[in-house]
């Protein structure tokens, strides 16, 4: 029997193609934020990191996968500049979420304030980390010579 | 993006229906239609298989004044 409901060659045109994409971002996106909103909601109500290991595993690495090929294509972000001044607002957020979530749960802001210091800490030193990354290669791609078309001419 | 009121000219001038010109160059009639309304921008091998289909020049179809 053949197979006549598949075929290897994209049936859509370019137009077509470029909304499906924007489709999948957005579905992308969506998922990304859902899972995250799904983990913090279960470590909030205290269900163990053990039993939510698949979701933060998928999560972990969903975003390593994005960061890894924004890095090697030379990618930032569309709105954000890799600043100083970003990365402090960023680490900020993620802090102030963190301790947020912690003082809702156990109702000890002590706790949460070390737990979003910490956080904070962490998520501004990740971001100069790959800040650094992003610059050395966005300079690097800027710098590629231009290829040399003399002996076609 | 305003509407592309050469293409369509062209189009007609050629007897040719959307569903045509977009078999012609190997694309959806709505992509045909959104280019003409001005809702997508086509990319340069596109513009170049419509100007082929409709015997005109990217200069004819494309530039803006």
């Amino acid at each position: 029997m053949k197979l006549n409901f598949y075929q290897k060659q994209n049936q859509l045109d370019e137009m077509q193609e470029q909304t499906l994409r924007k489709i999948e971002s957005r579905s992308f996106w969506l998922l990304w934020w859902g899972l995250l909103a799904l983990i913090a909601f279960q470590g909030f109500i205290g269900i163990s990191p053990n039993a939510i290991l698949g979701e933060l595993l998928l999560h972990l690495l969903v975003s390593l996968y994005m960061v890894t090929e924004c890095i090697r294509n030379g990618i930032w972000d569309r709105h954000f500049r890799p600043t100083l001044a970003a990365n402090l607002a960023g680490a900020l957020i993620g802090g102030g979420a963190v301790a947020v979530l912690t003082f809702l749960r156990n109702s000890y802001w002590p706790g949460a304030l070390i737990a979003g210091a910490f956080t904070g800490l962490l998520v501004f030193f990740a971001l100069q980390v790959t800040v650094g990354m992003y610059k050395k290669r966005h300079q690097q791609l800027e710098n590629t010579e231009e290829e040399n078309h003399e002996s076609e001419d | 993006m305003p509407k592309n009121l050469k293409l369509k000219a062209a189009r007609a001038e050629k007897d040719m229906t959307q569903a045509a010109l977009a078999a012609a160059v190997g694309v959806s009639r709505q992509t045909v239609n959104a280019i003409e309304k001005g809702e997508y921008n086509p990319t340069i091998n596109l513009c170049r298989s419509i100007c082929k289909a409709l015997d005109k020049t990217l200069d004819d179809l494309f530039w803006e004044e």
